[in-house]
């Protein structure tokens, strides 16, 4: 027989869904997660990976600080390892103003307790010696408690350990509607099944907008897509997370180097590949690597991310539905704050209120961007 | 003069191109213009291209997909010689890891 009653819901089985549904379960709470497709199979696995702290939103800092003690213990705590290594992150300044603006953003980082610092031109040669000999850039920022880990693995191990402790994961479940009674969710229909719950979480990345409708509610959430290209494996040469400008580049645990292939926003839900994106991304990175030209690239692919317009995510309970919970909008670099986010979830569902303060990414906020030093990079 | 790597070949009825001296790990090998490398060293004898994971790994699919035969090739590591055509003097080397050299 299936049990099509659970205490929680939660719609979407990426980062943040399973670690929501993974905190539930740990929390006592019986709960079903209900995945369109696969778990950990759209912008969670097909993200670059990087597990960063530093030139985040203000707001977001003290998130991603402690969702690095859970990614620190995550091999234990799931019994797995997905791939986590501290291999540091390095923002490369280009310009003198973006190394002045990236100094004040250490200070204030310093401030709050990131152990972050400022890298002259020679020093960060000094951490990646591949560097065009020919570009001048003005420094770097380097963080070295961020790192990074493989997507591929990270849902799919979240999911096996709350499945362990006792959620119910429905994969190819899409939610084809919702039943709204007197301001309370009162169920959730798939093709097949009624879902019934005492409160639901939406962490559904790109469809959350969809889903909000059934509701009729209006979210501000728009689709971008972003694409990846991987290189065949190579010798050891780097550690860091490299950003620099809106381009980004990591080298996997395996050897291979997974480079930042392009990123726009787009109307149609289109996993496709743009080869002219393709070939206008390496071409950009072998200005700056040349030694990447030569590399054959084996691989690419394309995933669709969730943007808000002030590129942080929404985390809130519904003002007008009180038990309809969401969870999304991370603007593309969501899976650093994924354990956090379920853990606060599942606090503020289990508990009555998160163990951190989250008025920032409330439903209902300004969404203008008005601060410019809230640096936001991929 | 018997060419023990040139035995394996139909001697009627091809029309090949001139022949050349290809270099596999050392060890000089003749070959026809025109010919992939994979077929030059199988018709020598040479079967194993490289080692990866420590097992040994030979021509496969032939059409360049499986990236089973990858060897260096002048240099220029992880090259599927079942798509790579002999050049006189050309240097083939096994690999023992697919981990490309940084240049």
């Amino acid at each position: 027989m299936i049990y099509n009653d659970a205490d929680v819901i939660v719609i979407g089985g990426g980062i943040a869904g399973s670690s929501t549904a993974l905190s539930l379960a740990e929390k006592g709470r019986t709960v079903i997660l209900l995945e369109k497709g696969r778990v950990g199979e759209e912008a969670s696995g097909r993200c670059a990976g990087g597990v960063r702290q530093q030139n985040r939103n203000v707001a977001e800092l003290p998130l991603a600080m402690e969702s690095i003690k859970i990614w620190a213990d995550m091999i234990n705590e799931l019994e797995y390892d997905v791939g986590y290594r501290r291999s540091g992150n390095l923002q490369i300044a280009m310009t003198p103003d973006e190394y002045t603006s990236l100094h004040r953003i250490c200070e204030r980082e310093k401030s709050m307790g990131l152990k972050v610092e400022m890298l002259s031109q020679r020093d960060v040669r000094g951490l990646i010696s591949t560097i065009a000999k020919d570009w001048d850039f003005a420094g770097g920022k380097y963080c070295p408690t961020d790192g990074s880990a493989n997507p591929l693995l990270v849902v799919k191990a979240i999911c096996r350990m709350a499945r362990k402790k006792g959620a119910a994961i429905r994969e190819h479940e899409p939610v084809t509607g919702m039943t709204l009674k007197s301001g309370q969710l009162t169920s959730i229909s798939t093709f097949d099944n009624e879902y019934h719950a005492g409160a639901f979480v939406i962490a559904a990345g790109p469809w959350t907008h969809k889903l909000c409708n059934q509701v009729g509610l209006d979210s501000p959430l728009m689709v971008h897509r972003d694409q990846i290209l991987v290189t065949e494996p190579m010798q050891h040469h780097f550690d860091p997370f490299i950003i620099y400008g809106d381009m980004y580049m990591r080298r996997a645990i395996e050897g291979n180097v997974h480079l930042w292939g392009g990123h726009h926003p787009i109307a149609a839900f289109d996993k496709q590949l743009s080869y002219g994106a393709f070939a206008y991304a390496a071409d950009r990175i072998a200005t700056k690597f040349p030694y990447l030209k030569k590399v054959n690239i084996i691989r690419g692919f394309a995933g669709l991310t969730c943007y808000s317009p002030d590129e942080i995510p929404i985390l809130d309970q519904i003002p007008n539905i009180s038990n309809l919970f969401i969870a999304a909008g991370f603007s593309g670099h969501g899976f650093c704050l994924g354990p956090i986010v379920g853990k606060l979830m599942a606090e503020w569902i289990a508990d009555g209120r998160p163990s951190l303060d989250l008025s920032a990414f409330r439903w209902g906020r300004n969404y203008n961007k008005n601060d410019s030093d809230n640096y936001n990079c991929l | 003069m018997y060419d023990k790597s040139l035995a394996m070949r139909q001697k009627k009825g091809f029309k090949r191109g001139e022949l050349v001296k290809i270099v596999y790990n050392g060890q000089i090998i003749s070959a026809y213009k025109g010919e992939t490398i994979a077929t030059a060293l199988i018709a020598a004898g040479h079967l194993v291209s490289g080692y990866s994971h420590s097992q040994p790994r030979g021509v496969y699919c032939n059409i360049g997909i499986c990236h089973s035969c990858a060897m260096k090739v002048n240099g220029i590591g992880n090259t599927r010689i079942c798509k790579t055509l002999v050049t006189d003097g050309c240097q083939i080397e096994s690999q023992n890891d697919r981990l490309r050299e940084i240049e």
